[in-house]
């Protein structure tokens, strides 16, 4: 039987974490520090680094296994040999390893798209449980030269243990996500990976303090190979703001209100743009609340419509914003039929 | 706010606000965060509140917001499987469990006002307000979620 006592008996196990309410309460100490989340990255103007323990069914497969399921997950169907090619040609072998004492940390292979990048990093040395998640206790990722030159940019990354490989290693996935309003590409050649990874942590339940199992520092650098990235490029583009974004913000007067996009660039990995908000006043109040909603996806020629896993945007020097979205597995670009950005479609010839 | 409100509210409420948050978004990682968010307005609030039901109102709302606001950005998009809960929730027995999952497989649109309504004990209309939804929309979700409930855990409502 199912009554009230026994719902609300249940639900009171469910409890935020000891570190949540440390920090909460911690809050009353320091009324002036800074939010402890970070910002979206639509708010970002200077570099910042996301740590995210990816939770996932176990894995062991390879970069192109990773995007394979990936894309199952979100479209129901397979990759299409020509995709796995476009995977293949941005994806290459590193096999770098460095030993801390029992512990050996391999950068297995990667796959380096416009702003985006992937790598498989494997952890070995120690008896890990199939069913545990591991991360590092910290970690700094880096991309040099700073494609931003300096100027306005943001990255995010993520690096989380995705599975165990047939030998016992930890597979973990590190994913970075950049937003560089020099547009710069990371597969333009010439910049290297810098990676730093310290103390292995077993990764609790969100109820408990994760617990560092050994400890130690593997550094690496990485150069990103040049790679030839098909882009569809677009001038510009009037896009209407979303319904979702009159709905998250309570309010009707973004009927109507819309965003000019230029210098729109399409790959394999992502699409990046440029906009401004209105000179007009009551314009720009809806348009800046409306940005962080601004939903973006990808419709193929076969008409499935694939949303874009992640985006940001940046502040670019004269005020504007750069604005990235990437894709969750690399596509090929000749199968786009069209982009949904907003409310509005926009063909691809 | 002054601290010893906000120690006081954040002592009695931070739980609530964690398992809306989870109801809402399903993801135990995303949650905290918004209960971060949620009591860092609260400290930065200069809403009087005219006693402690309105400060629990104000909390709910805001978390709803919240919540509403991360999930429909593309700007941070995370899902977590329903394992990574178990942890958090300690459930002792089975038939907990198996609440706990069933909640928790349906749409938003029905785990949301369930848990308003029987965790929270607001009345259907306080729900309807909470939510900006009518009363009658609400009726309709409350009965297809202990619907869809019944069906998965094949056990009958005392109170339907």
């Amino acid at each position: 039987m199912i009554d009230r006592k026994r719902y609300r008996e249940t639900f009171s196990h469910l409890r935020a974490s000891p570190e949540t309410r440390r920090r909460i309460l911690d809050m009353e100490m320091k009324q002036n520090r800074r939010r402890p989340r970070l910002a979206p990255l639509a708010l970002a103007a200077a570099l910042v680094a996301v740590l995210a323990v990816t939770a996932m069914a176990a894995f062991s497969g390879t970069l192109k296994d990773w995007f394979a399921r990936e894309w199952a997950n979100r479209t129901g169907g397979e990759i299409s040999e020509e995709q796995a090619l476009v995977i293949d040609s941005l994806t290459e072998k590193v096999g770098e390893s460095r030993t801390v004492g029992d512990v050996t940390v391999t950068v297995d292979s990667i796959t380096v798209g416009s702003d985006t990048l992937w790598a498989l990093v494997d952890v070995e040395g120690l008896d890990f449980a199939a069913n545990a998640r591991y991360t590092f206790g910290k970690m700094n990722v880096e991309v040099l030269s700073d494609p931003s030159e300096g100027a306005y940019g943001g990255a995010s990354y993520s690096l989380g243990s995705i599975g165990l490989t047939e030998s016992g290693a930890v597979r973990m996935l590190l994913e970075y996500d950049g937003i560089f309003s020099t547009a710069n590409q990371l597969n333009a050649g010439g910049y290297t990976l810098e990676l730093r990874l310290s103390d292995l942590t077993l990764h609790r339940s969100p109820g408990e303090r994760d617990e560092v199992i050994y400890e130690g520092q593997w550094d690496f650098s990485i150069p990103l190979t040049e790679s030839m990235l098909p882009t569809i490029a677009i001038d510009s583009a009037v896009v209407a703001i979303g319904a979702g974004a009159e709905e998250a913000e309570g309010t009707e007067t973004a009927s109507g209100v819309t965003f000019t996009l230029w210098d729109i660039r399409v790959t394999a990995t992502g699409l990046s743009f440029y906009t401004a908000y209105s000179d007009d006043e009551a314009v720009e109040r809806v348009q800046m609340a409306a940005l962080s909603y601004l939903e973006v996806s990808v419709i193929l020629s076969d008409g499935t419509e694939v949303s874009a896993n992640s985006s940001g945007g940046s502040r670019t020097e004269d005020g504007g914003w750069y604005c990235t979205s990437q894709w969750p597995a690399p596509l090929n670009v000749e199968d786009i039929a069209a982009l949904r950005i907003g409310e509005t479609e926009i063909p691809i010839n | 706010m002054d601290q010893t409100t906000f120690t006081h509210l954040a002592e009695t409420y931070l739980d609530m606000v964690y398992r809306l948050a989870c109801h809402y978004l399903r993801s135990p990682q995303d949650a905290d965060d918004v209960t971060q968010e949620v009591f860092l307005r609260l400290l930065r609030t200069d809403t009087a509140f005219d006693g402690e039901e309105h400060a629990r109102h104000w909390l709910v709302r805001v978390t709803l917001n919240e919540a509403k606001r991360l999930c429909r950005s593309p700007w941070r998009q995370r899902t977590a499987p329903l394992e990574d809960f178990h942890g958090t929730a300690a459930l002792p027995g089975e038939e907990q469990r198996a609440l706990f999952e069933a909640v928790m497989d349906l749409p938003r649109k029905y785990r949301v006002p369930l848990y308003l309504y029987y965790y929270e004990g607001y009345s259907v209309g306080e729900t309807a307000e909470l939510l900006g939804r009518k009363v009658s929309t609400v009726q309709t979700w409350l009965a297809r979620g202990r619907e869809q409930l019944k069906k998965q855990l094949q056990e009958d409502w005392s109170d339907d």
